[in-house]
Formats: structure tokens, sequence, C-alpha cells
């Protein structure tokens, strides 16, 4: 598909380079990933654990404990009062990948990702609901968030349909850099994927 | 200010591939050497969210024996030192306060003995106590970071500052990109000098030389000193590395440590970008000697809490990740999982999942069926057969390879053996069984082994809620109809002709209710529904002998049983799913199925009583058998003689002839005047016009 509101699989791999070059310099993590010689078997990828603290919504809710069992509650020490230890505020791992694919039905870009709320991906997932919940509560109201079988690596992921990225790009008409344009606008959908301010550079 | 200042805790983080390399070293190398190692952890310099604490983290590089494969500029290095129980009874009894003042002894030493100035790494020396259930993927870890707990009181001088507050801008890039260019290990800890208007950047041996220098000479060879350390921690409090900082500092310029103010910087974000400055002074001791003797006699503290908030080990369960039939169960479920979440929300996965499901017959059928239930995730399937693999069988039996005929395999055996390389988390199991068959006369020879095969498959009915009858001949599904009679059991019918097949569910059996079916009803339920003898108005018998049927070549067009299995798997997974289950009402005519009728449509459809379909016209009917007051498998005298007589009931359907006729009252009914009538009444509820070749 192309005309307005598309993007086109050579521009994509344009712009998807250099988004990995920034990625390179300010070294957040993004590589690009795949077959660049087919059109649609590369993308953009990033893993990542950070460590998050309560805020109110949801995927902040402190996890329910699947690290421990039963065997847990032996090990509860009570060790030597330490006065110089100060309060903390309690936080948890947060481990989430986010893909950037090209759709080639659609002519745009599509983003896939997981999110789980732990030290390990795999563990303990972010359910569809949280994620949903989290993409209303963005300033997007991005309804078409569903889980479908990323189309490379063939393991269920969350994305956002591509439906509205034809809007989207329609707006971003005048970048230099439409992929970026559009990511850094669906990104908070995504589970509040940031983006760097650096990346705005690329498209102007 | 009157708090004394107070240290934000450390974290740590493991990647799975920590764990992973672990296990393998743990098998390969260590065994069962219980003695400490010495592992790497890193703070990584990549972090976007900086304004939480940046863990600890250890991956597959902290097993890494040389500095180059794991130094790198986008990190700052700590050493640590891992001791791996055993047993879990071992892991217990570690006294965790014992534990962390005896392994954290090289720390005290480390400052005491000087090494730790020119090698600041070892301030920031972190412990790891581990059990790792090898078996389960289960690993049980705390990790420490030592310190001495009788910490000198130490005030804040002033508020602490933003690097930009306390340094021309110039400075900040200076301490950036000096910061950038330390080894990952000298990034822990390290000194900066401001002299006129230069900012060097030194290592702690330089910075306690030039304060001990200066307060021999009383002059300075600088305007200001300060001792930086890497800061991990994102509370305005210091984190936890200046403890062991303030600990060296004490010891090695104690008149400064304890009269003077001494700067520090906390080094924050990937870019020292949000730096703190803080300004602190020690409490005023009377005899600070005194005082410092007792700070490195102090027992250690430093143990982490665990994301529970508890002071205790992390317990963590990798078996989903790391364990590789897992990892194929995982992949299983969730392409089922995905069906149900897109188009049937409400499917019963788990309903499938239990179900135990009895394969009788393992050839082309019981192959093509087993496939079809792997793939609704049924995790229960036993395969009874009595022969083996042959050549002949592999093109064509979807489960056999060309090892098991050269093997000559028991089918039942190479079925098992089969669904397991599939997935190996299934219950499988294989059966060798002969099953009696009526007609077929048992002599005093076999009388033993009849008595054993009817036990083991009465056994099989009873422990099974689905049985399929996926036998090559007549006669050979006779006892199972019987026996799924009456232990109440669903059971699933698949026949081939040459290029055209049956597929059936049978009826319910309620043993009271001799009386014949109303045959005018349009879709009649589960208990009305007739077996695959009810039509028939002759007794099953031995076909190698009268070969008036086709069992005894079953040849068919090979597409046929991939077909026909299909159709019989689908037909019970869609009367599971159905609200009335086998009571379901039975589809006949296409037209005008109104979804809202919940008698006929369940959950992913209608439920069919009998398909019949052949390649030669690529038709496919819906037919109905009524359940026939005198079949010779399913009526209510064959049953209760069953239930009487037992094996005595069974030897003489095999050796009296026309037994069965007899006992049901066939017999009877096929001497009446009014047989064709009676016939008609039987073949007019089937809309198929051919003739009921019975295939
Ligand atoms: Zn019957």
């Amino acid at each position: 598909m192309d005309g307005p509101g598309t993007i086109t699989w050579d521009e994509f791999l344009e712009n998807a380079e250099r988004f990995v070059e920034m990625s390179c310099q300010i070294s957040d993590g993004w590589e690009l990933r795949g077959d660049k010689k087919v059109p649609g078997e590369a993308y953009v990828a990033r893993k990542q654990k950070q460590y998050i603290r309560s805020s109110g919504n949801s995927i902040n809710d402190r996890p329910t404990p699947r690290y421990s069992d039963d065997s847990a509650d032996d090990f509860d020490f009570v060790l030597k009062q330490d006065p110089f230890e100060a309060s903390c505020p309690i936080e948890w791992p947060l481990v989430t990948e986010h893909h950037v694919l090209w759709s080639m039905s659609y002519g745009v870009p599509i983003l896939y990702f997981n999110g789980w709320k732990s030290d390990f991906a795999g563990i303990n997932p972010i359910s569809m609901e949280e994620a949903q919940s989290l993409a209303r509560n963005g300033e997007l109201k991005y309804k078409d968030l569903s889980q479908a079988i990323h189309p490379i690596l063939g393991t269920p992921f969350l994305h956002l349909h591509p439906c509205m990225s034809h809007e989207l790009l329609q707006m971003t008409s005048n970048s230099k850099n439409k992929l970026v344009s559009w990511l850094s606008t669906v990104a908070p959908a995504a589970l509040n994927l940031k983006l760097r301010c650096e990346y705005c550079q690329l498209t102007i | 200010m009157s708090k004394f200042v107070k240290f934000s805790k450390l974290r740590s983080t493991t990647d799975s591939t920590f764990w992973a390399k672990f296990v393998e070293l743990k098998i390969d190398k260590f065994k069962l050497d219980e003695k400490s190692i010495s592992i790497w952890g890193s703070y990584g310099l990549q972090s976007l969210n900086e304004d939480n604490s940046n863990p600890l983290t250890l991956d597959f590089t902290s097993f890494n024996e040389d500095l180059e494969t794991v130094d790198n500029s986008l990190s700052v290095l700590c050493c640590g030192r891992m001791i791996n129980t055993n047993t879990f009874e071992a892991f217990r009894q570690i006294n965790p306060e014992k534990f962390i003042d005896s392994m954290g002894k090289d720390v005290i030493n480390s400052i005491q003995d000087g090494t730790a100035l020119q090698s600041p790494w070892k301030l920031s020396l972190f412990l790891v106590l581990a059990y790792s259930d090898l078996k389960k993927y289960k690993f049980y870890y705390w990790v420490a970071h030592p310190t001495p707990l009788k910490l000198p009181e130490m005030y804040y001088e002033e508020s602490p500052k933003s690097i930009n507050e306390e340094f021309a801008a110039k400075h900040v890039e200076d301490l950036c990109q000096g910061f950038l260019q330390l080894d990952s290990r000298t990034k822990n800890y390290f000194t900066v000098l401001l002299s006129g208007d230069k900012m060097t950047i030194v290592d702690l041996a330089a910075g306690v030389k030039a304060i001990n220098t200066n307060s021999e000479k009383q002059s300075q060879s600088y305007n200001e000193i300060y001792f930086a350390f890497y800061d991990p921690c994102a509370t305005s409090n210091p984190g936890w590395p200046l403890r062991n900082l303030l600990c060296l500092l004490c010891w090695h310029c104690p008149t400064y440590y304890f009269s003077k103010v001494i700067k520090f910087i906390s080094i924050r974000g990937n870019k020292t970008q949000k730096s703190l400055v803080f300004a602190l002074k020690s409490k005023q001791y009377e005899n600070y000697k005194c005082e410092r003797d007792s700070l490195f006699l102090s027992n250690l503290v430093g143990w982490e809490s665990n994301l529970n908030d508890k002071l205790g080990p992390t317990i963590v369960n990798l078996s989903d990740m790391m364990d590789p039939t897992k990892l194929s169960d995982r992949a299983v479920n969730l392409n089922l999982k995905l069906m149900k979440w897109r188009l049937v929300p409400d499917l019963d996965l788990e309903k499938i999942y239990n179900l135990k499901c009895l394969l009788l017959g393992a050839g082309t059928l019981g192959c093509a069926v087993a496939r079809i239930l792997l793939g609704w995730g049924v995790n229960n399937i036993t395969f009874v057969d009595n022969s083996n693999v042959s050549h002949s069988n592999t093109v064509r039996q979807s489960l056999y390879s060309h090892q098991d005929a050269v093997k000559h395999k028991h089918k039942a055996y190479a079925a098992k053996d089969a669904v397991l390389n599939i997935r190996p988390s299934i219950n499988a199991e294989g059966v060798i069984l002969h099953i009696p068959m009526p007609g077929h006369v048992v002599g005093e020879s076999m009388l033993d082994s009849t008595k054993k095969s009817l036990e083991k498959l009465e056994e099989l009915v009873e422990n099974s809620d689905v049985v399929f009858l996926l036998l090559d001949s007549r006669e050979a599904r006779w006892l199972p109809t019987v026996l799924c009679a009456a232990k109440n059991k669903i059971a699933i019918n698949a026949a081939l002709g040459f290029d055209s097949y049956t597929v059936q569910r049978h009826g319910t059996r309620n043993f009271t209710n001799p009386i014949s079916p109303d045959l005018e009803t349009r879709n009649p339920r589960g208990m009305d529904l007739g077996c695959y003898f009810c039509n028939d108005v002759t007794q099953p018998g031995n076909s190698q002998t009268d070969r008036t049927l086709d069992q005894q070549c079953t040849v068919s067009r090979p597409g046929l049983s991939q077909i026909a299995a299909g159709l019989a798997v689908e037909l019970l997974i869609t009367l599971l799913q159905h609200p009335l289950g086998i009571e379901a009402e039975a589809l006949v005519r296409r037209d005008n199925i109104s979804p809202s009728d919940t008698d006929l449509v369940g959950l992913l459809g209608c439920v069919p009583h009998t398909i019949r379909g052949s390649l030669w016209n690529y038709d496919t009917h819906l037919t109905i058998t009524h359940r026939f007051t005198s079949c010779t498998a399913c009526s209510v005298p064959i049953i209760a003689e069953y239930k009487n007589r037992g094996l005595r009931f069974v030897l003489d359907t095999c050796n009296v002839p026309n037994y069965l006729e007899k006992l049901s009252g066939l017999e009877q009914i096929l001497k009446r005047p009014d047989l064709d009538e009676l016939c008609y009444a039987l073949d007019n509820t089937s809309d198929d016009d051919e003739d009921d070749k019975k295939i």
C-alpha cells in the first residue's frame, strides 16, 4: 500500500538506520535486527530493564510477589538495626521489549512490545488489560491495543493496530524522519515508552 | 542541620543469562565445590530512567575470568564473591550476619593495608549467597554490599547541591569527560582536584596523599578537593558506596576526617549530569581514635532487601525460561490461547488440556487423531494397538519413522515415543493389547490372555474421558462400544473405506429405558442417538472368514484418514464446548440454524451425530441413527448381560454362533413379517440415498 499516510520499505529502512545511529551515539540500546535485504524482515528493537516506583497507574502497581512461594516465609530475617540506613521508596524491576516493524500490507510502521514486572523477560508478564488501560489513559486514547503474533519471531506480543498510523503519518509529512516522528507519538501508548530528546534532531 | 547522614541501599538484579551460565558452570566446572568464586557485577551507564535506582546487574559475563572481556566504557564494574551451597539445608543454616562478617572482611583489609587506595573497586565488593535447585531451575539468592556498622556520625554542612551549582560549566564538562574516560573499575571511586582554573581527576591514593601532605606543609597545592563515587541511588541521600569511602578516609587521614568539612561528588546519571555534591562534617568526638578503632572492629552490614521488601533471599523460578520442555509447552499453550483471545473468548482450554483420551488403534487414523489432539493441547493420550510398525506403514501413518520400521517397534510404543518427541511434557502411554472380537473363537489356550485383555481394556476405558474407535475391523469395535455404553464414556468412532469415511459420536445410554426413541424428533438428543452397530441387522462376526465387508483390506486413499481424523477430533471438541456436552442435539439439516437455539448450537457451533463423506464426488452428509432397542452392542439386554457375566459373556460372543442376535432380540425381529417396514423406519432418518454399505 502506498500513498499519503504510508511509508515505503526503503524509507522505513533509511529512517531506521538513522535512528539506530543516533541510538549508538547516545547509547540507549536500540538496534537493528533481521534481514535488511528483504522488505519487512528487518526491525528496530530494544530490551530494557529499569526500576519503577508506584505512581498510581496500573503498570506501577506492586507486582504480586511471584518470586516467592511458601518457602519465602522461612527467610524473613531480623538483622542488626543499622542507624545509617536511609528508608527507601519501594521500587521494582520492569523489563520491556519494544520492536518497530514495517507492515507490508499497511505500508506503515507497527510497534510490537512486551513487558514483565520482574527481573526476567518471560516472568510475570504485563497483561493485555493492564497495557490497554495504560494506553487508554494516555493522551492518544489508543483503543486498538491487542495481542498478536510477531510476524518475524512468531511469538505473542502486544501491538498497536496500524490503522491509526495512517493518520499519524499524514500529520508528520514534513518530518525528515517519519519513523521517529511517528514513534514519538505512539510510544506513550506502548507501556510508556520514552524516547530521548536527541532523536528530535533527526526530524528537522 | 541536626540529622546525621543516612545512606540509600543498593539494589541488584540478575539476568536470566547469569543463571543459565551458572547452571552450565555448576555442572561442568564447579560441581560440588562450595568454595567462593569471583564474579563481576556492573552498573550500566545506558539507563534512561535516571529517577530511579540503577541496579547492580549480574549476567553471563559475571563469570568471565579476564577483565578485558567485561571491561567497557559504558559501565561501572564491581567485584564480588559468590558462594553457592549444594543443599537447601546448608543454605538455610547459614547465618547471614556471620556470613557477611567473614566474607566482607576483605573490604576492611583492603582499607587497612592500603590496597583500596590504588584499587578502589575493592571498596565496592559485593557478596552473593545462593542455592540453586538445578532440576527445577529454582534459584535462591541474596546479595550483600558489606560495610562496617559503626560509622562515625556525619552531618550535612550544607544542603546537597547539583554539580551545576557547584561548578562552572567548563568544570561540569571536564568532570563528565574525565569520568567517562576512567576505566570501568576506577569509575567506582576517584578524586577530583581543582587548582586554579584546572580540574584534574586522580585516584584515591593521590587524593589521600594530597590531604596528608597539605596537613604537614600547611599550604595547599590545590584550591578544592572532592572525593567522588559512582552513586546508583536516586534519592536525596547519598548512596551506600559512600560508606566505605568514608571508612577509607577515616583510616588513612583521621585528623582531616574528624575535623574538616569534606566534599563528596555523588556521580549520578549516565553522563554525570545528575551528580550531587555533598559537604559533610563528622560529629565532634572526644576520642576520635577510639571511634576509628571501633569502626574497624565493628560488624558488617549491607544485606539487600528482596522485592517483597523483606530481609531475605530472592527466590526465582526460571523453569519457564530455561527448561526446554516448558518452552515447548508455553508455545503450544500460547497458540491455543491466541485462538481463545481472538476468536472464541469463552473457549474452555482447561477442559481440553485435562481430557484423558484413549485411542484404540494406532494406524493411519490413530496417528492422525493423535496429532490433531496435540494441536488442541490435549495432555493425556493412551494408545492401544497390538501390531508392529512395518515398512509399508511409515508413509501413511504419520507418527512413525523408518527407524521404527527397521526396529519393528510396537505401534503403541512407537506412537507414544513420537508424541513425546513432539511435546515432551505430555502424558502419553502405549498399551499392547489384542481386543477380543465376536466370532473370533477363543480356545482353551487363549482363555487366560483373553481374560487379561478384557480386564486391561475395562481399566483403560474406566480411566478415560473419551474413547476413539480407530480400529481396522468392524468386530474389533464391538467390545469397546459395549464398554463405553456400560461405563457411560464418550465414544468417537471413525472408519474408512477406499474413498469414503464415517465419523460418528455414540449416543448415551440410559439402561432403564428399553422403549424405542421417537423417530420423528428433528434433532434428537444424545440419549436417543445410536452407536456404530445400531442400524445393523446382523451381528458383527468374523470378517476374516465371511469377507462380506471391506474391513479386511483397508486400503484407503491417503488423504482420507486425515480428513476423517480431523472431523473426529473436531466433533469431540465441539461437543465438549457445547453447553449440553454429549447430550447436545444432533445437527441434520444445515438450513435454518438459529444461533440462539442453544440446545443445538454450542460455543463452536453444531454437533452432528454421523458425518459421512466420499472423495468420489466430494460429498458430505450428516445423518442420524437412532438408538436401537435390539442393538447387538448397546441395547439394554446386552449391557445387562455384560454387567452380570463379564468374561463369560464376552467368551460366549466369541464362541457361540448368533449369540448376540439371540440376546439382543434381533433374531426375533428378523423373523417378523413387518421386517421391511421396520427397515424403512431405521433408514428413513438418513438422507443418504446410497445403499447403506457399511464402511
Ligand atoms: Zn447401538
